[in-house]
């Protein structure tokens, strides 16, 4: 073929060097560092060889170069082969090729890898800004391909980058249909995003110190809009796992309640008979950040279980699949409610007071000694909630404990925070023979009043106890709540020391009013775009689509996108359309109107008819309009010949008032 | 075999068809009826990466990724739009070419306007595979391309079917059309170098003068227009008498005479003979006549002379006047 068509000009390999460093930036948290190093390297090159006549490195350095960088992420990953392996594979390929750009072929197979990794740019991370950038992505490779192809000319940047912008918002509105029609199918295969290294959240079983590591996170866990009044911070218990097993240090869940591991059955069957709920029902959804666990996040009893959840037998609610996207549900509670009050089995009832043979002797001593004390299971509940308010201390950073964690903390110590005071509770009901177990999720969070949802912080995580007592079944006591009631009413930020404070995650922004309202405004726009963008699934889908069209087909959904694209394509095309108006002096304009109007009334004139000739034989034909036309006629001569500005004004005056009728 | 020969009658049909869709004419205006409009090769890439990252956001169940698949798919369905209206209305017209000899290749200059329409973007014409150029078009401006095309014999020339084509705005899709110009271009013949036949320059048949030199100088005469270059008398121009022309005896009294019948061979030979003596009596400023079967131009010189005679080689024995 011939030159013109395979040259690449400077400006098209500008445009691809600044869209790769645009779409490989925020991976640069993702893929090894090196990698990145590497993409600057290969791109200033590939500019030296465009501008400075550099050379293309030839066979032998290509092949080293591929070597290195496989070898490279060979070490890099250890052999592990994850999403962001194959990611870093994708970058590298993207980066290798780049020394090969030549031809346009190349470019269209470095700009569609580009579109690629920018997808899954987009998977990492999903919040409105990220999305923004995203787009930016998109637009700066698309923009590489109308450097191609959009002039054979050079074109300033500033009209390049309008030209895109006006193509993106002529692609908007049908993108925008697409969006809201095209089914959402689902999962096709599972795979896991490998991201769960990077998450932090509750976890699957509680040794001190790991609530610790979470309070200090300031990161989203979820968020809740209630269909009604938000209740208080008291009620706001999010029960995600029951711990049911120790072994001296470490509270997790026995294979009783395990369903993560699929030693338990993941569908409780009697969970309904088991439990009596009172008649108030509180509504709300939950939109979950990924967690890569199972685990969702409901308060006290739930009545109704979302379509694709399953109930644990510690009644809490397990998701099919692991969360690895944003999790959208909605669940019915009351607060109200009695579970298994009718009665323990045998097997649970010695399951939840269960205890290793060692440990802590001192504490199972004098459990056995004040349950024999106790007139009542709740006289000894109250004994020892009392003993926590009268002489604990609610602080980040206890003392560290030895090998009897719950007799040290019990009785020397007296310093802990949550999952102490609920360990140690547990730990001494069982002692004095009573069923208890642990209970792990959040406690509270903080109401964005701007927009009327509550927002659940990683160090809002919280452990907390439940006891079996016969005629009322399983019972809620925090005995956090004994020790620092703050904690439970205001929030953990309230509930510390000016020291501690500082360990906590992030919380600065709920304690500084400016600073504060900014970041709920922020995380108010940010939480609306996860719910109406992020949050549309296919049930989203179905209920807005019956919600504007009632009863709508497959084919009609198909005929509206066919609709949007033809008006988009009509308002483009209508300058085509629109017949060109003829480049004419006023007084011919003026009688091209004449005419017309003598065209509707069947006096048509013909071509090449003189306006002399014709208003002589409109005068024959129709002898009523014969002094009309003749004065029209005479006029447009004058307007016409001797460019009487005059005439022209009494010709178009007299044009107007024109009416001739049809006989 | 058979496929091939299935694909060959497929592609004459196709033309056919095509054909008779585009009439030729001497200005043409693209309009719907002719433009195609269909995916490139990287258009198809495209739509495989979209797929892959539609499939990318259907199994992660991702709105985001989702929302970028379909943003792509409509930046192409706008494209398919864009690259229609980049070639929808413009006006082609082929302006006059200069005649070239049988075999070089012959320079069309088209003028390309887009009145009332927005600007087009990177339009290649093309008029056989050798060769293509690329331009753009202002909005409502105007822009000329020389579009060059082989030549293989003397005559009328009609260029076939022009192809003008753009992967205009993103390279997603191919839009084209083919314009035929009711054009007719004159083909001289090949020049093939002959020796002079001894003969050549008798006149009548009386004189029996061997071709003089032309050195006899005679004197000068006032230049008028047509009048050989290579005699004018530079030296008295420099001197300030005007443009004077050197006359030579033997060029005023024995005329040359190219003759179709003192060379010898088949008809397209002698041709290209005559073209080449035509040329090169020219270049030495002679005057001389042209003798054919049935057409006979009288001696002269200059530029509008060896056109003329030119011309008349070029049309010997065909439709003098074009199809």
């Amino acid at each position: 073929m011939n030159q013109t068509a395979n040259r690449i000009s400077h400006q098209s390999l500008l445009w691809m060097l600044i869209a790769q460093l645009i779409v490989l930036l925020p991976l640069i948290f993702e893929v090894p560092v090196w990698l990145m190093a590497l993409a600057v390297v290969v791109g200033g090159w590939r500019w030296g060889i465009a501008v400075r006549d550099w050379s293309f490195p030839n066979k032998s350095v290509r092949f080293l170069l591929v070597v290195v960088v496989c070898v490279g992420l060979l070490l890099s990953f250890k052999g592990s082969f994850g999403m962001q392996a194959m990611l870093s594979l994708l970058v590298a390929g993207f980066v290798l090729k780049l020394i090969e750009l030549k031809r346009p072929s190349d470019f269209y197979l470095l700009g569609y890898l580009a579109y690629f990794v920018t997808g899954t740019q987009l998977l990492f991370a999903a919040s409105l800004i990220s999305s923004l950038y995203g787009l930016v992505s998109l637009l700066a490779v698309t923009g590489v391909l109308l450097a191609i192809n959009g002039s054979a000319g050079p074109v300033t940047v500033v009209a390049q980058c309008k030209r895109l912008i006006v193509l993106a918002l002529q692609a908007l509105p049908i993108m925008l249909v697409l969006f809201l029609v095209v089914p959402r199918f689902g999962a096709l295969w599972t795979v896991p995003l490998n991201k769960s290294a990077g998450l932090t959240g509750v976890s699957d079983s509680m040794a001190p110190g790991d609530f610790s590591n979470l309070m200090r996170s300031g990161e989203l866990a979820f968020r809740v809009s209630f269909n009604g009044e938000i209740p208080s911070s008291r009620q706001l218990y999010w029960r995600a796992l029951v711990f049911d097993a120790f072994d001296g240090r470490t509270w997790s869940q026995s294979g009783f309640q395990d369903v993560q591991r699929g030693r338990a059955s993941t569908q409780w069957q009697s969970w309904r008979e088991a439990l009596t709920l009172g008649d108030e029902r509180l509504d709300y959804q939950v939109l979950l950040e990924p967690t890569a666990k199972n685990w969702l996040y409901v308060l006290a009893a739930f009545a109704e279980v979302p379509a694709d959840a399953r109930v644990s037998p510690g009644l809490t609610l397990y998701n099919t699949r692991a969360v690895n996207q944003r999790k959208q549900y909605s669940v019915s509670s009351a607060f109200n409610y009695q579970l298994q009050a009718e009665g323990l089995s045998d097997k649970e009832r010695e399951m939840n007071t269960a205890l290793p043979a060692e440990a802590n002797p001192v504490t199972k001593r004098l459990a056995q000694q004040w349950r024999a004390e106790a007139t009542s299971a709740e006289a000894l509940l109250e004994r020892l909630l009392d003993l926590y308010h009268q002489r604990f201390h609610y602080t980040l950073q206890p003392p560290r404990l030895g090998e009897h964690t719950v007799d040290e903390f019990l009785w020397q110590s007296q310093a802990g925070f949550c999952e102490h005071f609920a360990g140690s509770f547990v730990f001494f009901m069982r002692a004095a023979g009573i069923p208890a177990r642990v209970v792990v999720g959040y406690q509270g969070g903080q109401i964005n009043s701007d927009e009327d949802y509550l927002v659940v912080r990683q160090y809002d995580a919280h452990a907390w106890a439940e006891v079996w007592l016969a005629g009322k079944g399983w019972v809620r006591i925090d005995p956090t709540a004994a020790v620092a009631p703050e904690r439970i009413e205001q929030g953990v930020e309230y509930s510390l020391s000016e020291d501690d404070s500082r360990l906590l995650g992030n919380s600065f922004g709920r304690r500084f009013e400016f600073l504060g309202s900014l970041q709920l405004r922020w995380d108010a726009l940010n939480y609306r775009w996860q719910l109406w963008v992020m949050g549309y699934d296919s049930s989203a889908q179905q209920a807005l689509l019956s919600k504007w069209f009632g009863q709508i087909r497959g084919w009609q959904l198909a005929l509206l996108v066919i609709a949007v694209v033809a008006c988009v394509a009509i308002l483009l095309l209508l300058p085509l359309l629109r017949r060109h108006k003829p480049n004419l002096p006023p007084a011919e304009l003026a009688y091209i109107q004449l005419c017309r109007k003598l065209q509707r009334i069947g006096l048509t004139r013909n071509m090449g008819e003189a306006p002399r000739q014709y208003a002589a034989r409109v005068a024959r034909e129709r002898p009523d309009l014969s002094a009309d036309i003749d004065t029209l006629t005479a006029l447009f001569e004058r307007a016409s010949y001797a460019n009487s500005a005059e005439a022209l004004v009494r010709l178009k005056d007299a044009i107007r008032r024109f009416h001739p009728r049809e006989q | 075999m058979t496929s091939s020969i299935f694909s060959k009658r497929a592609e004459a049909w196709f033309w056919r068809w095509a054909k008779r869709r585009i009439t030729p004419q001497k200005s043409v205006v693209l309009r719907h009826r002719a433009i195609y409009v269909l995916p490139s090769r990287a258009g198809l890439g495209f739509f495989f990466a979209v797929s892959l990252l539609w499939l990318l956001g259907t199994n992660y169940e991702n709105n985001l990724v989702l929302a970028a698949s379909f943003f792509l798919i409509s930046l192409f369905i706008v494209a398919i739009i864009h690259a229609f209206r980049n070639l929808a209305g413009l006006q082609l017209t082929a302006l006059a070419a200069v005649p070239v000899f049988a075999g070089e290749r012959l320079v069309m200059p088209v003028r390309i306007q887009a009145k009332g329409r927005a600007r087009a973007g990177q339009l290649q014409l093309a008029c056989d595979t050798e060769h293509s150029v690329l331009t753009d078009v202002a909005a409502g401006g105007e822009t000329q391309v020389a579009l060059s095309v082989q030549t293989l014999r003397r005559g009328w020339f009609t260029p076939e079917r022009i192809l003008v084509k753009s992967y205009f705005p993103l390279g997603l899709v191919r839009t084209w059309s083919w314009v035929r110009f009711d054009v007719n271009l004159l083909v001289y013949p090949h020049p093939i170098p002959v020796a002079a036949p001894p003969l050549l320059n008798r006149s009548h048949g009386e004189k029996q003068s061997l071709i003089a030199r032309g050195d006899d100088f005679e004197g000068f005469k006032r230049y008028q227009p047509g009048a050989p270059l290579a005699h004018i008398a530079w030296k008295l121009y420099a001197r300030g008498a005007g443009l004077q022309v050197k006359q030579y005896a033997d060029v005023a009294l024995d005329d040359l005479w190219l003759d179709f019948r003192a060379l010898s061979g088949e008809r397209e030979a002698r041709l290209s003979g005559l073209c080449y003596l035509a040329l090169d009596w020219h270049r030495a400023g002679r005057t001389f006549g042209l003798r054919l079967l049935d057409h006979c131009i009288e001696p002269a010189s200059g530029q509008t002379h060896l056109s003329q005679v030119l011309r008349a080689l070029a049309l010997f024995e065909l439709e003098s006047t074009p199809r």
